[in-house]
């Protein structure tokens, strides 16, 4: 095994500083939700089965799971990731189960609800926050693809229609399309479907 | 000696003297069965493969036997053994040829870690090799027939076979089975495909296999570099739809579709990190082989991408 | 996130890591584990860096500001901490123990 770490530097003195080019990157980086994501266990023959598998649990499941029918073609784009679920809470309406992936406190935080849209508190009045517990989901990948090298996340559109921004505005550059979750005992898919897609089993 | 001339010489046996052994890609295989149909269809689609009448060192064991007792006749069926296992549950009789094929698959996919597998259709033009994975129900195996009769040579329609440490595409010609719509829409599109007989009421729906051409199977030891990863996906009416993709994206859609990208370990990383860096990576979304058909032969011919 | 600005922090075998680098994102193979991750360009800088030195929180949270050209504020120091604790969490970085 060799540790052929990307050589971000450009100095022959031993001094440890990025090129322009990576310093650029960086500038734009950290105003961007970061992303740090695993490949799931199982590879292909699991993301066939994990489907089948979702299909026939989603009756059974104990939490929501949006419509799985958007996603089925991007089987091979899953990863997983942790978020945080946190719920808002109103006396006198239902709760809304929202999710936080971004460490990103510098524009956000940012809140995603079930469907991937921006959760925006305002259309909510009267709802507060509740607690945020940690949670792990399947995140769809969609990286940058501009060919504009200062544009590095570029807009993402939510299948469901719900539009996210762009730009240092935004918290799903990665197109965080939440679909599954564990909390505890309470889980969105059976654990056999989710042993199949995180082997954290 | 081929198939096709151990046949006419009336020499071909499955029995127990032996069995038939055959080249498969890469490999060598012995199938041992009585049962004359699957002969009959081994010969038919495998006429011109290179074929062992003197001892050979064996990759795959395969056996084919009816079971004995009552389901030897009544709800016939068939077995399938490789080396001393029956991984799978008996199939009726009459789909004993595609239980042959796919329990070669699964014996495939199950013992060669020696190459890196990615579930893809792959064939090649001018030595280099366009790599189609896709995860099943996208197309990829009627999308490979259309090319392999249309200016490609087919190297597989399941497996892209990545070799260490060439990073080279081993064919793997076979069969190429086609699932209920797929079968009448090659039928008419390619007439002069040779098509197999039709299975109905598999567990895949009505399966029915394109001989694949003599080319190919001729030329089944020779290997191509690997230039483009496309990721198709079929969508009726959809307008052809070649577009660059990341290489990151790429990378994750690729180790989704292999079958030992996690097996192999950090060899898996760096083979898949390897493949990626020689290849341009697209999607392409279709509907119309008219179209999408001459799209890869310009996207073949244009030079390097100049992309993400 | 970091309990403490004074832990310190270190990468966790990265003599086992193989990285790829596209673009923006990074993919890093963890021969310690065995799993692969994608790492946006903030996230592939902290371990960088870890890889390199021991640092404290606070040191690597200072440094990763002067890097990327933005103020050392409260909400920075935070979001440097849930990188941190997302790393740790993958098994690919940990706090030093004395």
């Amino acid at each position: 095994m060799n540790n052929n770490l990307p050589d971000l530097t450009n100095d022959q003195q031993g001094q440890s500083s990025p090129d322009s080019a990576r310093r650029r990157l960086l500038r734009t980086a950290a105003s961007a939700a970061p992303l740090i994501a695993t490949l799931p266990s199982g590879a292909a023959f699991a993301t066939a089965s994990t489907y089948q598998c979702i299909s026939k649990d989603k009756a059974a499941s104990a939490g929501t799971v949006p419509s799985f029918d958007d996603y089925k073609q991007s089987l091979d784009q899953w990863f997983r990731s942790k978020a945080y679920r946190v719920v808002w809470t109103n006396t006198s309406s239902p709760d809304i189960p929202t999710y936080r992936f971004s460490t990103d406190e510098v524009n956000g935080p940012f809140y995603l609800e079930e469907d991937g849209g921006l959760f925006d508190l305002t259309k909510y009045p009267g709802y507060t926050k509740g607690s945020a517990v940690e949670v792990y989901v399947l995140r769809l990948y969609v990286p940058d693809n501009a060919s504009d090298p200062t544009d590095v996340y570029p807009a993402c559109t939510n299948p469901n229609g719900a539009g996210v921004p762009n730009g240092t505005a935004s918290p799903s550059d990665q197109c965080v399309f939440p679909f599954t979750n564990r909390q505890g005992d309470v889980m969105a898919l059976t654990g056999s479907c989710w042993c199949s897609i995180s082997g954290d089993c | 000696m081929t198939l096709a001339d151990l046949a006419a010489a009336g020499a071909l046996t499955g029995g127990a003297a032996g069995g038939v052994c055959f080249r498969t890609g890469p490999f060598i295989t012995r199938l041992e069965t009585r049962f004359a149909p699957v002969l009959s269809l081994l010969v038919r689609f495998y006429g011109e493969t290179e074929a062992f009448t003197t001892p050979q060192i064996v990759n795959f064991n395969i056996a084919l036997h009816r079971p004995l007792g009552p389901r030897r006749w009544w709800r016939a069926q068939m077995r399938f053994r490789i080396e001393d296992t029956e991984p799978f549950e008996p199939y009726p009789l009459s789909h004993s040829y595609p239980l042959f094929e796919w329990g070669l698959n699964w014996s495939i996919a199950t013992r060669s870690n020696h190459y890196l597998m990615l579930h893809a259709g792959v064939v090649e033009r001018a030595g280099r090799a366009l790599i189609l994975p896709a995860v099943p129900g996208s197309g990829k195996s009627t999308l490979s027939t259309a090319l392999a009769f249309r200016g490609w040579r087919l190297l597989s329609d399941e497996f892209g076979l990545i070799e260490r440490p060439s990073g080279r595409v081993m064919p793997l010609p076979r069969a190429i089975p086609l699932k209920n719509r797929s079968i009448d829409v090659i039928r008419a599109y390619l007439p002069e495909a040779e098509l197999g007989p039709r299975f109905d009421k598999t567990r895949k729906g009505t399966v029915c296999h394109v001989r694949p051409p003599d080319d190919c199977i001729r030329r089944q030891q020779e290997t191509a570099e690997p230039a483009w990863i496309v990721f198709p996906r079929y969508v009726e009416g959809h307008p052809t739809d070649l577009i660059p993709i990341p290489k990151s994206l790429a990378f994750v859609r690729l180790a989704h579709n292999s079958f030992n990208y996690r097996v192999l370990g950090a060899t898996g990383f760096e083979q898949l990190r390897a493949l990626i860096g020689r290849c341009d990576c697209y999607s392409l979304t279709y509907s119309e082989f008219d179209s999408v058909l001459p799209a890869l032969a310009a996207m073949a011919d244009g030079g390097r991408q100049q992309g993400p | 996130m970091a309990d403490n600005a004074s832990t310190q922090w270190q990468a966790i075998r990265p003599e086992l890591w193989i990285w790829a680098d596209w673009e923006a994102d990074y993919g890093i193979y963890d021969g310690g584990t065995g799993e692969t991750h994608l790492l946006s360009e903030l996230p592939a800088e902290v371990l960088r860096q870890l890889s390199r030195h021991v640092m404290t929180a606070a040191a690597l949270t200072a440094n990763l500001a002067s890097l990327c050209e933005v103020e050392m504020a409260p909400a920075w120091t935070r979001k440097i901490g849930g990188i941190l604790s997302e790393l740790a969490d993958l098994e690919l970085i940990e706090p030093v123990r004395l």
